[in-house]
């Protein structure tokens, strides 16, 4: 495994065990043979629709999940044969953003006590533990007076910072977003958007951002990874995906952008159905039921990941046909 | 709220205190709660955010599917079966037959929405309010459900009120769009004017902040703090706390809406 990258997986494989009514155990395939690295200083987008396997797949990267087969590398060691040291080190260097400000911080802990945690952990000295509350909190724009109150006080915008700050606070490498701005107003998602740009060049971070807002990646990732029912159909630089997709289920999310029309061709592109339920997963192609392109091959055999442009893979046996 | 006051479904303490709701001629404030009742679901329908929520989850589809037929329609449980089957055929669901057996628990989110769109256009009402109908919804499901809406509006002349947070389903979807911000609306002109040629600051403020105009990994213009409810009511202008042409004239009355050009309406006493 070549050491340049961070933090890498390779063939990444996860099943969740459904109980169903006749008691016999069924498997949901959440990821299947999921491949991605993410190198210093890079911003990585993984997008797709609910049930994608794409919140899994952020948290089997941050270590908050195991996987049932493949491997996660953290700066070429394998994860799970990581030292106690430096596994601490990997948890302290790894952090995560979660979806939804509301649940995910603690409500009868004060702010500033919950953003000091890690500090704490970390054996950082009281009174330097203040000094670097008040750092932090400035840098993601909280008002320092407000590290006394309870998250119950603030805003859905306000909690979000929040929660970047604490994760800011053990000083990581690596931060991995799980729909940081989704269920937050336009005008305080843009705000976020402008933390996370800040704080990549501020503290030299490195990101993974879950989204399925597509224009929110453009705006702020170097490479995307798109996802269809735990594989990676596609994955390119974050402009050349937008200009130059290569697989249709891509070129449908595009189109399906509201008011985002002028780069796509019509609504013909638009998808048809569900996506098909993880615990039957089609055969052959897993796009081919929902593919306006759809031919013989792509019932049967499963298309191979393969390099159309320098970085920019796509699963798909019409692709050179379809995009040139 | 101005989605919930149309229908009279102001929670309390809330209430409407002034005004006048007029629908086909008629103010409905001045309606009794019997005389609604043939409005609601019949003339004006709604369709919600979440449908999780808005179903009720012990109910088979068929049973809240035919409440509306049956009640104003007047008509027969076997009519009113054999009508589901086929409103569910037209917004698109696959076997109706066999969803109407199912539970709301059943379906995807998607699925679910397209049950409360057959059932809100069960009656054919004249208009349909739309409250965030695709917000809990992936794009592409999104994108179905906007098509479907499309396509029952240009069939059967119906008018929609649609509420959404996201300007680029205004740009797709909507006529005339008008702008609120605590509690007021603060411009409302033709769509393509209002997105082209915004005259309130806060229009221009909140497009300026979409990630589609932006060159990537620039950062976002973005407004200056937060909508602050006892401040925009405080008088003056409800923009003023936040406004970037803010001078001091703007604190001193409350804004009233000018038309400055054919129906776009500003509130703000510097567009002319």
């Amino acid at each position: 495994m070549s050491n340049t990258h961070l933090l890498s997986a390779v063939d990444l494989h996860k099943k969740f065990k459904v109980s169903s009514q006749r008691h016999s155990t069924r498997f949901l395939t959440a990821l299947d043979q999921v491949s991605l690295h993410l190198s210093a200083g890079e911003t990585l987008g993984i997008a797709g629709e609910s049930g994608c396997g794409k919140s899994t797949l952020a948290k089997i990267m941050a270590g908050l999940l195991t996987q049932n087969g493949g491997n996660v590398f953290y700066k070429g060691t394998l994860l799970s044969q990581l030292e106690q040291k430096d596994r601490i080190n990997f948890r302290r260097k790894t952090q995560m953003i979660f979806q939804d400000p509301f649940s995910s911080l603690n409500p009868r802990m004060r702010v500033g006590d919950s953003i000091k945690e890690p500090l704490k952990i970390a054996g950082v000295s009281v009174p330097l533990q203040r000094v670097e509350l008040e750092r932090i909190m400035a840098a993601v724009g909280l008002p320092g007076d407000t590290a006394n109150r309870f998250p119950d006080e603030f805003s859905g915008g306000q909690r979000q910072r929040i929660g970047i700050a604490r994760a800011l606070a053990a000083s990581p490498e690596i931060l991995i977003a799980d729909e940081p701005v989704s269920s937050l107003d336009i005008s305080i998602q843009a705000q976020i958007i402008n933390i996370l740009l800040q704080m990549k060049i501020d503290f030299k971070l490195s990101m993974m951002i879950v989204s399925h807002n597509l224009l929110i990646l453009r705006h702020i990732c170097d490479r995307v990874i798109i996802m269809y029912l735990g594989i990676i159909v596609e994955c390119g630089p974050a402009s050349e995906l937008f200009q130059r997709c290569r697989h249709p289920y891509t070129e449908a999310l595009i189109a399906a952008i509201p008011g985002f029309h002028s780069l796509s061709a019509s609504k013909d592109e638009l998808l048809r159905d569900d996506l098909p339920s993880a615990l039957s997963i089609p055969p052959g192609c897993r796009f081919h039921p929902r593919c306006r392109h759809a031919v013989d091959i792509c019932r049967h055999e499963v298309p191979k990941l393969v390099e159309h442009a320098t970085g920019h893979t796509a699963a798909c046996h019409l692709s050179d046909s379809l995009y040139g | 709220m101005t989605a919930l006051s149309i229908m009279r479904l102001v929670p309390p303490p809330g209430f409407i205190s002034s005004g006048e709701i007029v629908f086909e001629g008629q103010d409905l404030l001045l309606l009794s709660q019997k005389a609604l009742q043939n409005i609601r679901g019949r003339m004006i329908s709604m369709v919600f955010q979440e449908p999780m929520t808005s179903l009720n989850p012990v109910l088979r589809i068929a049973d809240q599917l035919c409440e509306p037929l049956i009640l104003h329609m007047n008509m027969s449980r076997r009519d009113a079966l054999e009508q589901g089957i086929e409103l569910l055929t037209n917004v698109g669901i696959p076997s109706a037959g066999d969803r109407m057996r199912d539970y709301p628990h059943q379906l995807s989110g998607g699925m679910r929405q397209r049950v409360m769109i057959a059932m809100s256009l069960a009656c054919h009402p004249s208009l349909l309010i739309a409250d965030e109908p695709t917000t809990a919804l992936d794009v592409t499901i999104q994108a179905q459900i906007l098509e479907l809406l499309d396509a029952r509006i240009k069939s059967s002349g119906l008018s929609m009120l649609l509420i959404t947070h996201d300007l680029g389903i205004v740009a797709e979807r909507a006529g005339h769009t008008a702008v609120m911000y605590a509690g007021q609306i603060v411009e409302s002109a033709p769509t393509g004017t209002l997105l082209t040629a915004p005259r309130h600051p806060y229009t221009q403020a909140l497009l300026a902040s979409l990630p589609q105009y932006a060159e990537p990994g620039k950062p976002l213009p973005t407004m200056a703090g937060q909508l602050n409810i006892r401040a925009a009511s405080a008088g003056g202008c409800c923009f003023a706390e936040r406004c970037p042409i803010k001078t001091s004239g703007c604190c001193d009355e409350p804004q009233q809406l000018r038309e400055i050009a054919p129906s776009h309406l500003v509130r703000c006493w510097k567009c002319s």
